[in-house]
């Protein structure tokens, strides 16, 4: 499904302050499967995630998505990959804060050729998903941390993704929290999406549903 | 067609999060358009006005000066005139101001001819003291500014002092309709012979002629052969007056829109905050968009329509006020700072009339710039890599 190959990034090439986020890394992610990226905070996760979701373009190397090369797509055709293969949950959550949750979760589908009806019926499914039918019409800055995560994972999921990217998932939620997260997304996986998860949290990477640790560490990865 | 619902939806969602910051931006816009329209309307309406009493001018008046000042003229110059081929009609006059120091009004004396032809229409204008109309020694039609000024009613007597201190009584026999205000709100109407006691114009003499052209194209070339035969004259086109009017008018309205260059500068300062650079709560709000699935195209959908939906109602909202002051309340305050010096201001109410020139200087002035400084600082940011949203830039 996903495949890296001897991809690079590099931040402010050629000046002083050039930095080296991610380094030659190859990998593979069949269809279906849950591969965590693990490492310390500044190891090129998140840049890898942001490559992998077509958010940047990296310095060099090629990402595949289903046997497509996607990392030199014309920046509209980047987002038309986003739109319809891609769903992500930011580390921060990237909430709008004074949308209401029902909003913040149709963001994704306002550009599409879908009515109010059907848009409202996604959202109503989406919601209900995550267990926030209740606080549908709330603006999300009255929400606690774990329903704001909730909310983003009901707004990564509302283009029905193939591929779901989460970037430190956890990084909020306490322990309880963090399971109930996994296994939303151990679901997500039985549906056949395929899963990336950076993270260096062992309530995720120790979770039974995950296929794959990897390791990264100065840009460079390596398997566990 | 379900995606631009949809972006619209939003952008009315979005738009009402903010609907005090909103509500206070479209006042001071609506606010700014109703200063700026109110002095065009206005203007417009006053040279519209202007042009109407224009039209009621003779093609051709002619004056005497002397050492530059108005003189009564001959009227044996009418007999000259009349040598010159393509005058139609010449009609003499007898008129002046009158200056009534209590009050500081300029009243405006006719002399009424009895025998002319052009004055038979008279009676159509005149309330009440019609009789074909005729006027005789001792009377007076009046217009509403004099009866108002002096506080007089039909069958009441109007003093006037002549030049030589004396002073002559004259009973009101008639007054001019209100809708004729803006050409007789000031006149006194006046039998020839006292119009001439009243001014001092002595037999013999007139204060202006009235020359009328058969042939309109033929005014220019007429009023040349006058000067030569008639050296010392002033000879005033209607043309001429007209653009003077033009001139008039619109140096009033220009200096009273120096005075709003103030607002407009401020307004400019608002519009070049916001051109050069988004808050970075829009910022980020643009790349969670993006991150999402949004194009640039989608985000520029939704601000055009965001900054057409503030500025354009705001615009149609300060037009509205500004038609309303102008053509209903009789543009208060205002007026008097454009009409002039007179003390008569007469109580008209202006036609109704908007030109698409005024619209679009006004749109130009407004609408655009508000336009453009949504559009391009988010332009700007929605062609900014989603990354740094992740990256919580």
């Amino acid at each position: 499904m996903i495949r890296v190959m001897s991809v690079s990034k590099v931040y402010n090439k050629g000046e002083p302050n050039q930095v080296r986020a991610v380094w030659e890394v190859s990998l593979h992610v069949p269809q279906g499967e849950m591969a965590v990226v693990r490492g310390p905070s500044g190891s090129g996760k998140t840049t890898l995630l942001t490559l992998i979701g077509c958010f940047a373009r990296p310095s060099s190397g090629e990402i595949q998505v289903a046997g497509k090369p996607i990392s030199r797509l014309p920046e509209k055709f980047m987002t038309l990959h986003r739109r319809k293969h891609v769903g992500m949950m930011f580390q921060q959550f990237n909430l709008i804060q004074d949308l209401s949750v029902e909003k913040n979760v149709a963001i994704p589908l306002y550009p599409l050729q879908l009515s109010g009806r059907l848009i409202d019926e996604r959202v109503d499914a989406l919601l209900h998903m995550v267990r926030l039918d209740k606080r549908r019409a709330f603006p999300v800055k009255r929400l606690s941390g774990g329903e704001q995560q909730r909310v983003a994972i009901a707004r990564a999921l509302a283009n029905d993704p193939e591929i779901v990217l989460a970037d430190e998932p956890t990084a909020h939620l306490d322990t309880a929290l963090s399971q109930e997260l996994m296994t939303m997304l151990q679901a997500l996986k039985a549906e056949g999406r395929t899963i990336v998860i950076a993270s260096h949290d062992p309530v995720v990477y120790g979770h039974p549903s995950v296929d794959r640790v990897l390791t990264m560490k100065d840009g460079c990865l390596s398997e566990v | 067609m379900n995606r631009y619902l949809n972006l619209l939806d939003f952008t009315l969602y979005s738009l009402l999060r903010r609907k005090w910051k909103i509500l206070f931006l479209m006042l001071l816009f609506s606010y700014l358009v109703f200063l700026f329209s109110s002095v065009l309307l206005l203007t417009g309406a006053i040279k519209n006005e202007a042009k109407k009493g224009v039209r009621a001018l003779p093609d051709i008046t002619i004056q005497r000066l002397t050492a530059g000042r108005q003189v009564p003229i001959p009227a044996a110059y009418g007999e000259k005139l009349r040598e010159v081929f393509g005058i139609e009609e010449i009609e003499p006059r007898i008129w002046g101001y009158y200056f009534v120091a209590s009050t500081q009004a300029n009243y405006t004396i006719l002399g009424y001819d009895n025998e002319r032809d052009a004055w038979k229409d008279l009676g159509r204008i005149v309330l009440q003291g019609t009789n074909g109309v005729s006027l005789g020694e001792g009377e007076a039609i009046l217009g509403e500014g004099i009866l108002k000024d002096r506080y007089l009613r039909l069958g009441q007597t109007l003093s006037l002092d002549t030049p030589s201190q004396t002073t002559k009584s004259f009973q009101v026999v008639g007054a001019f309709k209100g809708v004729t205000n803006l050409l007789t709100y000031d006149v006194i109407l006046l039998n020839q012979r006292d119009a001439r006691e009243i001014l001092g114009v002595e037999e013999g003499f007139v204060t202006d002629f009235s020359v009328y052209i058969s042939n309109k194209n033929e005014i220019t070339t007429v009023a040349k052969k006058i000067m030569q035969i008639l050296p010392g004259t002033r000879v005033v086109i209607k043309n001429q007056l007209a653009r003077t009017y033009d001139m008039v008018y619109s140096w009033r309205s220009g200096f009273t829109l120096i005075t709003l260059l103030g607002c407009l500068f401020a307004f400019a300062m608002m519009v070049w905050e916001r051109a050069s650079g988004l808050s970075a709560e829009e910022k980020r709000e643009i790349g969670i968009l993006k991150a999402t699935g949004w194009d640039t195209s989608d985000i520029l959908i939704m601000k055009s329509w965001e900054g057409l939906g503030i500025s354009f109602t705001s615009f149609v909202a300060g037009l509205i006020g500004s038609y309303v002051f102008t053509f209903v309340l009789g543009a208060p305050l205002l007026k008097s700072l454009i009409l002039g010096w007179s003390v008569l201001y007469p109580p008209f109410t202006f036609t109704p009339s908007v030109s698409l020139d005024q619209i679009l200087v006004l749109l130009s002035l407004t609408v655009v710039p508000y336009l453009i400084a949504t559009v391009i600082p988010s332009w700007r940011a929605a062609t900014v890599d989603p990354d740094t949203v992740i990256r919580g830039v």
